[in-house]
């Protein structure tokens, strides 16, 4: 107390003659509750790590390795990790990569959506994996956050955007072919395209049948919850869940709900669909085997955790593989009784883990979020690392 | 444990309001908030009382520090004494507050978290919402727009934020106002929380989400409102103690 005194008593000094005290004392305590504003405001806007706000997406095409990492998109080296290029070549958080690239073997272009600026990037790619991409066009006409990826269709991209809108862009020039905006909520699954039809889910609760050519409304189904799942199409129908915890086939003629199984929690995760299975998990951290010919669930097994990310199956298909995203574990599950397989090892601080799981033949690819590893490769068979991006500095 | 009793019961309060009121997340914030604010009417009274109480007993308690100047333990005693014979609880002020502002503290969090206009923000609402309770899951996302407002984002046009400062201030001047008070340092406090409460509430409400600029607005008002209704009996209830 007495020390506080003496401070305020030789602040008090400095102002000596100036102001009177007791408007001294107040214009201090002023100073004090601006300086407060300015650290929560800064606090605010965050530190050294960019404050994360979706997940980071993940392509694996000629082995090469397409990550969208907030700040940048990164092509790495399957084999080793070796980054190849980054672009921009400095990291820009305000762009906010996190959408799955999309490559455009045609072209030769990796597109790339910007949660934060909201524009879509066109790469231009080398002949090279080494060559440093050029942009090649970009688009900005929408008006929303991108957060689900995008599908190529003919010559044109077609992704969702958060403005409630299906954007068709040209992949020549980046301008826009067509613009779907029925909508009235967020686009934030990626559109899936079969037989001409482009299908795209919103949180609005509704799926929509659209013609990939020219936009036009075929038909629309509304759902009990929110759909910010990408649907699969299998068996020719589509296999979309909601949140309102339940999972829908659906008839990609008519929009008709063919059948339709009620989960633990809400079905976030694109499911994946195999030799007449559907593989999917909910939020709550169940995952179903679903039998797609006698829609009936085969099994289900709980991982205690949540469970944000798309499942992978390994290349024999004996092992599916499910990202925990509160505790950042992988677990491993047997894919004829889901029971939990010994696979990998437990990390003392792993992260986070919402986003997809990709498989190639020999690898398992995961993003984690809030440490200071990006990317990670483990082998299929045993769960051992193979490398993980940036690689750690040798002492 | 703070989830599980404070912010997952406001969140599917606030879910159920939603649903009851025609969907509209602005009424359903404005609703709770002065559900909220009224059911603590009694804390906030009992808080004003015994402020006033206290106020009633400084000529009191300052005799006591001049006779006891030299005697911090005899002083202590004395006081307790007092407080005893007038039937204060010296806490009795800090206790409403130590319980509302916990309460304030849990209510903005579920409104930002059952606002979450980003996948991530969103992920972390699932967990709080009871599965017993039919239809919560399938109103997510609740619909952010009002007027020019997206709730989940800070005002673009700095409304909220203007209104929330003035009626800070306001509730301010009329909170200080019923408290007579010959004490120069705690006419001092109550002058610079004049100025910088509302700067400090305005500043959050220019850097959140407009949702919580809704909630401190009706708090504000609810606020003034509850003075105006009992002032009378604030100032009887003051004259007695005095006296």
């Amino acid at each position: 107390m007495n020390y506080r005194r003496s401070v305020f008593n030789r602040l008090s000094s400095w102002n000596a003659g100036i102001l009177p005290a007791r408007r001294y004392r107040l214009l201090s305590r002023l100073v004090g509750v601006l300086l407060l504003m300015v650290i929560l405001s800064t606090g605010c806007a965050g530190n050294n790590r960019v404050r994360q706000v979706s997940w980071p997406g993940l392509a694996v095409e000629d082995n090469v390795v397409y990550v969208a990492d907030v700040s940048q998109v990164l092509a790495l080296d399957t084999e080793s990790g070796q980054l190849f290029w980054s672009y921009p070549a400095q990291p820009d958080a305000a762009i906010g990569f996190y959408a799955t690239p999309v490559l455009d073997k045609e072209r030769n272009l990796l597109l790339a959506a910007g949660f934060n600026s909201r524009i879509v990037y066109a790469l231009e790619l080398g002949d090279t994996p080494g060559l440093q991409p050029i942009a090649k066009w970009t688009f900005g006409g929408a008006q929303g956050q991108f957060v689900g990826s995008g599908v190529i269709y003919k010559d044109d991209l077609l992704i969702g955007n958060g403005d409630g809108s299906l954007y068709a862009i040209n992949l020549e020039d980046g301008s826009q072919a067509w613009v779907f905006d029925n909508p009235t909520d967020r686009v934030w699954a990626t559109p899936v395209v079969l037989d001409d039809v482009v299908y795209v889910a919103s949180l609005d609760h509704k799926l929509y049948a659209v013609q990939a050519d020219t936009g036009a409304l075929i038909w629309e189904r509304e759902l009990d919850g929110a759909i910010a799942a990408t649907p699969v199409i299998a068996n020719g129908a589509l296999w979309v869940g909601d949140f309102a915890d339940k999972f829908y086939q659906i008839d990609t003629a008519t929009g008709e709900i063919l059948w339709e199984f009620e989960g633990d929690d809400w079905f976030w995760a694109s499911p994946i669909a195999v030799d007449g299975m559907i593989y999917v998990s909910d939020v709550g951290g169940t995952v179903y085997a679903l039998d797609i010919v006698e829609k009936v669930a085969v099994w289900s097994t709980e991982v205690e955790d949540i469970v944000r990310g798309k499942v992978a199956l390994s290349a024999d298909g004996s092992r599916l593989f499910v990202a925990g995203y509160e505790y950042g574990q992988i677990h491993a599950l047997d894919t004829e009784t889901g029971q939990k397989m010994a696979w990998g090892v437990i990390f003392d601080d792993p992260g986070r883990l919402p986003g997809d799981l990709v498989a190639d033949d020999e690898r398992l690819y995961i993003m984690p979020i809030l440490v200071d590893e990006q990317v990670q490769a483990f082998d299929l068979v045993d769960g051992k690392m193979l490398w993980q991006y940036p690689i750690p500095e040798t002492k | 444990m703070w989830e599980a009793l404070v912010i997952t019961p406001i969140i599917n309060l606030l879910l159920y309001l939603y649903q009851l009121l025609g969907n509209e997340t602005m009424v359903a914030v404005a609703v709770l908030t002065f559900l909220f604010r009224t059911a603590l009417i009694p804390l906030t009274l009992s808080q004003q009382k015994s402020a006033a109480k206290q106020q009633a007993l400084q000529p009191k308690l300052k005799k006591l520090q001049e006779k006891y100047k030299n005697d911090q333990e005899r002083l202590a005693q004395e006081q307790m004494k007092l407080y005893k014979e007038e039937g204060i609880n010296p806490m009795g002020g800090c206790l409403p507050l130590l319980i509302q502002f916990p309460l304030m503290l849990g209510f903005y969090q579920a409104i930002i978290r059952t606002l979450a206009s980003s996948p991530l923000e969103l992920l972390a609402l699932p967990q709080h919402i009871y599965s017993w309770a039919p239809g919560l899951s399938s109103l997510i996302p609740l619909k952010s727009n009002f007027l020019w407002l997206d709730l989940a984002l800070p005002d673009p046009y700095y409304v909220l934020p203007i209104l929330v400062g003035v009626t800070t201030f306001l509730q301010q001047k009329l909170m200080t106002s019923t408290m007579p008070n010959d004490n120069p340092q705690a006419q001092a406090m109550n002058q610079q929380m004049l100025i910088m409460m509302p700067l400090f509430l305005g500043f959050v409400s220019l850097n959140y989400a407009a949702g919580l600029s809704v909630y401190l607005l009706i708090s504000n008002l609810v606020g003034i409102v509850q003075y105006y209704l009992f002032r009378k009996r604030l100032y009887q209830q003051m004259q007695q103690s005095v006296a």
